[in-house]
């Protein structure tokens, strides 16, 4: 061997030390991606600036973010503020067009729920299945960027709201939630009403398979029909009649779901696996009679097509466009909405026949919408999500913070009847506790599976006052500034308090 | 995902590393012997040379390989993978120099492939080793092999067999 020098020597150790520090810091990205494949560290990324909200009132681009968001993360202000609100509205609306890698990883360990077949979903035990949509749903919310598209789609699956623990819905509901609401959210209010009618959950939750006329002396089973009219479509006040009911579930009458065994409905049609769960027409089970819904004929012998023509006629009707627009308006402006911005979106939802992404376009440009900064109050779901967003918590979403959820009496897809979690906030009043349990468990990592890295933050943003602007969406008042610095756990009294929980 | 997956997971992936590794060593020993013994001629002439070459050549190339994404340019994205794979490969051919080193001063009488193999398998261990191995050992051991592949030039090599090395006795 050649004689080294001891210049050589230090040389090469130094460069290969720094040669496996380099490959180190290379790979920690990598490794922080397959860690977030895995569940683990997934957390937004800090962008700057940081600058937070400067005014001492909710100004457009908070109230926006606080009202077509769960709320706003460090940094979204500044982000809003540069592209300008209706720039934001418009990509918001496009979500496909928005990169949203973060929730793809921190979901991709589930993807089994939605790509496998739905008849192999009955392979899963049966209380698998409801836990981790509920998971899944709340990693979106925190972690989607298409934070719109997941608004909406909390929105529709009250509107249309079905409970897993029912029947086969424990292993159709995941289908349901894929195939209905998230394909539909942003689409065409008929495409997703026509969708839900046929959904193995829905015909499951609602008897729809059971609404069978094999029999002169057999009759329909009305509970979807009553639904329809009431809860998805016309509202209760809607101008329909008992006899309306009646006739429309005589068009509906045959539709049912491929059975795991004979279930007295789906005749014979016991089917391999992968087509269990199935939406099928049986015609020998329907009434294929002339009927008569909402002053429009159907003739007889359309077998199947006649649940096209109820399609049509419920989602055509003018108290459809109005029931449709309140919701949306009092889930976007206020528990009671301004009768002028209602009816501006059923206008809308007449003149584009149902169009979601038009309706809310109309919505967001209403001076009624401008005007209600701040005065919604959060619903446990929107609480919850909005404290962990702003924080930029890092959470696999596990029971620790589902169980918050379950406490404030608003764990997704756990509402029994119908008509889905109501959104005024009379309802939500009573679970207040909780909320300020979960804010200062959440302020002192507390929560298992949840992380927050407070003081990060803090030195990302700048100062108190800036962390507590960004919260809060406005500058903080000096009764608020004064109640951080001196409460001795500031972060958790901000996120229980009044102006947090509104927005 | 389960802890038991967790630990499969990385059992599987220092098993691969370990017979990826061990594969390219005995096949390049047994494709290119000379070239092989220039390596191994290397090693033992002027080992801290050939790691501080490899440092300062392969180095910046495999940590731009790790940072592709971070590219401007899909041209230039292509580029950097295929430089960083020629590289990688190059460093996989420097080290099995390395590898039939260490197999020939363990069992000097041995037929060449078993001392490469043997090399091979000592030195794979190495570098799987937890923390020190794949977060120092390996690619300082890459990193020499690149050198030394450079330091050889086995492109214009007119070099002999390993002297030293007996050749295999015939039955």
């Amino acid at each position: 061997m050649k004689k080294t020098s001891r210049r050589e020597f230090v040389a090469a150790s130094a460069g290969a030390v720094a040669l496996s520090a380099a490959i180190f810091k290379s790979a920690q990205g990598w490794l922080t991606t397959m860690g977030q494949y895995a569940g683990v560290g997934v957390e937004r990324t800090l962008h700057e600036p940081m600058t937070p909200p400067a005014g001492a009132e909710i100004d457009p681009v908070s109230h926006a973010l606080n009202r077509i968001t769960f709320g706003p993360g460090p940094g979204d202000h500044a982000r809003v503020s540069a592209m300008g609100v209706k720039a934001f509205i418009e990509e918001q609306l496009g979500p496909e067009k928005i990169d949203n890698s973060l929730c793809d990883r921190a979901t991709a360990r589930f993807g089994d729920l939605w790509n496998e077949p739905l008849g192999e979903q009955y392979d899963v035990d049966s209380e698998a299945l409801p836990p981790v949509l509920r998971q899944v749903t709340l990693l979106r919310a925190i972690y989607s960027e298409r934070q719109f598209f997941e608004v909406m789609c909390e929105f529709w699956s009250d509107h249309f709201n079905i409970d897993p623990t029912k029947g086969d819905c424990r292993w159709t509901k995941p289908d349901d939630d894929a195939q209905v609401i998230r394909k539909h959210a942003l689409g065409n209010f008929r495409g997703m009403l026509r969708a839900s009618a046929l959904s193995p959950a829905m015909l499951w939750y609602l008897d729809g398979r059971a609404n069978v006329k094999r029999t002169p002396e057999e009759k329909p089973n009305e509970n979807y029909a009553r639904e329809l009219m009431e809860l998805h479509t016309l509202g209760v006040h809607g101008g329909y009649t008992q006899q309306d009911v009646m006739e429309v579930a005589r068009c509906l009458t045959g539709w049912t779901v491929l059975a795991r065994k004979d279930d007295g409905f789906s005749g014979n049609l016991l089917s391999p696996l992968k087509d269990r769960g199935v939406a099928v027409f049986r015609p020998e089970a329907h009434d294929d009679g002339a009927k008569r819904v909402l002053g429009s004929e159907i003739p007889a012998g359309l077998g199947e097509k006649d649940l096209d023509r109820v399609i049509e006629i419920v989602a055509s009707h003018p108290s459809t466009a109005r029931f449709v627009a309140h919701k949306l308006c009092a889930r976007f402006i206020a528990d009671e909405p301004p009768a002028a911005a209602v009816a501006a979106v059923a206008a809308e939802f007449a003149a584009s026949a149902g169009d979601i992404k038009s309706m809310l376009r109309v919505l967001f440009a209403t001076p009624e919408f401008s005007a209600s900064g701040g005065v919604k109050f959060k619903r446990p779901f929107h609480f919850v999500v909005s404290a962990l967003r702003a924080t930029n918590a890092s959470t696999s979403a596990e029971r620790p913070v589902l169980s918050y959820l379950e406490r404030m009496g608003h764990m997704p897809f756990r509402y029994p009847t119908p008509d889905g979690y109501p959104a005024a906030a009379i309802h939500w009043h009573a679970t207040l506790l909780w909320r300020w349990k979960f804010a200062l468990a959440l302020a002192n990592n507390r929560i298992g599976g949840t992380h927050i890295e407070r003081f990060r933050l803090q030195r990302r943003i700048g100062s108190d006052a800036g962390l507590m602007a960004t919260l809060l969406g406005r500058q903080p008042r000096a009764e608020e500034s004064d109640a951080y610095l001196k409460s001795g756990d500031g972060l958790a009294l901000l996120l229980a308090s009044p102006a947090f929980q509104r927005c | 995902m389960p802890y038991t997956g967790n630990v499969l997971f990385f059992l599987a992936l220092h098993a691969a590393l370990f017979l990826i590794l061990l594969g390219h060593w005995v096949a390049f020993g047994g494709m290119f012997p000379k070239a092989t013994a220039d390596f191994v001629r290397q090693y033992d002439e002027r080992p801290i040379r050939a790691l501080l070459l490899g440092s300062v050549t392969y180095g910046p190339i495999f940590v731009l390989f790790l940072n592709t994404a971070k590219l401007p340019g899909t041209a230039l994205r292509v580029a950097m993978i295929a430089a960083g794979v020629v590289a990688l490969l190059v460093a996989f051919a420097g080290t099995a120099g390395l590898a039939l080193r260490i197999g020939r001063n363990l069992s000097a009488d041995a037929s060449r492939w078993q001392q490469g193999l043997r090399g091979g398998v000592m030195l794979g261990l190495v570098f799987i080793t937890p923390f020190l191995g794949w977060g120092f050992l390996l690619h300082a051991g890459l990193a020499s092999g690149f050198g030394a592949f450079l330091l050889a030039k086995p492109w214009r090599s007119t070099a002999a067999d390993i002297p030293g090395l007996p050749a295999p006795a015939l039955p």
